[in-house]
């Protein structure tokens, strides 16, 4: 790689290794699988990079590797093998009241998404957290936009279900 | 109304996120030194056919004074030491095998690739590396097609050394031919599981331990095709004697 391709990389990972990171936890609900996710991602584009940050969107080509990690990861068969039970594998569980409440909040929001099959979750997190549109969430997925759609509505109706249970439960 | 409490719960429940369990920074390097060590695997693999016949003189010329021509230590050493951002440079007549490869190249590249020149990329394009010993060759194709050549070649100390494989653990590689060749070498084809990025390698596993891998990368369509990698990586020219 050229000294230039290598110093324009190393911009990228220091300024989106964090936000790839909100969006691997996202996907698959563990700070420390999403750390590897992100390497494992940036260790990915590196060799592509000089192709991609000429012709392409690096944060988009981004996007799509990690999607892509992640779903290899899910397909190890120690992954398999967990129970997909909405425990939490990690959270904040002292400090101040506020990272209380955000502990109670992921908990939740895990259990939630933890429901959904693998694409659904992808196109939740990538339409409502990344704010991408459709044909977006669509390229980065490798689908058409009518997947996209439908999994969408699949996926909120899901949470939508399970919400009104949980307010049916408390009340 | 659900999506806007989505959007609003996904951000909330990012907040006091602990920190980056990684330095971005030393994930580029790593990054860099994955790519520089495949790099040269392949380029001492491509080298080990230029370098065949010189090789073969050192070995008859070592055999002759009865000079052990493979003392080398069976056991693999590390490559790069701890800290260090590349493996060590050079091996014991890594400059002569250097320039002979140099040499050769133009010529190998004509024959096995017609029709298509080639830029060295930036800074070094040809490169020998220790531990173990290898020599890398990265060249673009001219032209803005947007592919990358690389030839690589190992030694593996006298033995065919298939653990040695580079592509072995490597998660985003699909094993797609491995045959075995009249000379007791081993072909393996591997291409990248991901069409997001399009890659090709055919690495050549010598009996004598020599590892030899010619890949390309393409940004979207390869020009440069199997066979003409299988010719690259078996050519003997592209051989190294083990160093001494």
């Amino acid at each position: 790689m050229r000294r230039s391709d290598e110093n324009r990389f190393r911009e990228f990972a220091r300024e989106y290794a964090v936000p790839l990171r909100r969006s691997a936890f996202l996907l698959c609900g563990d700070w420390h699988t999403a750390d590897d996710l992100v390497q494992t991602t940036l260790i990915k584009l590196h060799d592509a990079w000089p192709r991609i940050s000429r012709r392409h969107q690096p944060v988009s080509y981004a996007r799509k590797v990690l999607l892509r990690c992640w779903l290899d990861e899910r397909r190890r068969p120690w992954r398999r093998a967990e129970r997909r039970d909405g425990e939490l594998p990690d959270d904040v569980t002292t400090g101040p009241a506020e990272l209380h409440d955000a502990a109670g909040l992921r908990a939740e929001l895990l259990q939630l998404l933890g429901v959904l099959p693998a694409r659904q979750r992808a196109v939740l997190v990538l339409r409502y957290f990344e704010a991408l549109s459709v044909g977006e969430t669509a390229a980065a997925l490798g689908c058409s936009e009518g997947t996209v759609k439908s999994q969408a509505s699949r996926g909120l109706a899901v949470l939508r279900a399970r919400l009104e249970s949980t307010v049916r439960e408390t009340s | 109304v659900i999506e806007k409490q989505l959007e609003q719960s996904m951000h909330a429940a990012l907040a006091g996120e602990p920190p980056l369990g990684f330095d971005p920074d030393d994930v580029v390097d790593r990054a860099a030194r994955r790519h520089r060590q495949r790099r040269a695997f392949a380029v001492v693999a491509a080298m080990a056919g230029v370098v065949g016949l010189a090789t073969a003189t050192l070995l008859v010329a070592g055999g002759s004074d009865g000079a052990p021509t493979a003392t080398a230590p069976d056991a693999v050493c590390e490559t790069a030491p701890p800290g260090a951002h590349a493996p060590p440079e050079g091996f014991p007549g890594s400059d002569a095998i250097v320039a002979r490869l140099r040499a050769a190249e133009p010529g190998l590249l004509a024959e096995h690739v017609p029709g298509t020149t080639f830029d060295p990329p930036e800074g070094v394009d040809m490169g020998a590396f220790d531990c173990p010993p290898f020599i890398a060759v990265s060249r673009y194709v001219s032209g803005g097609t947007g592919e990358s050549l690389a030839l690589q070649l190992t030694h593996r100390r006298d033995r065919l050394d298939l653990a040695g494989d580079p592509y072995a653990d490597d998660l985003f590689h699909r094993l797609v031919g491995d045959k075995q060749a009249a000379d007791g070498a081993r072909i393996r084809v591997y291409r990248e599981k991901s069409p997001l990025q399009p890659m090709l390698a055919v690495v050549r596993f010598g009996p004598d331990g020599m590892i030899t891998e010619a890949s390309v990368i393409a940004a979207d369509a390869r020009t440069i095709t199997e066979d003409q990698l299988t010719a690259l990586a078996t050519d003997p020219e592209l051989r190294f004697p083990l160093p001494r």
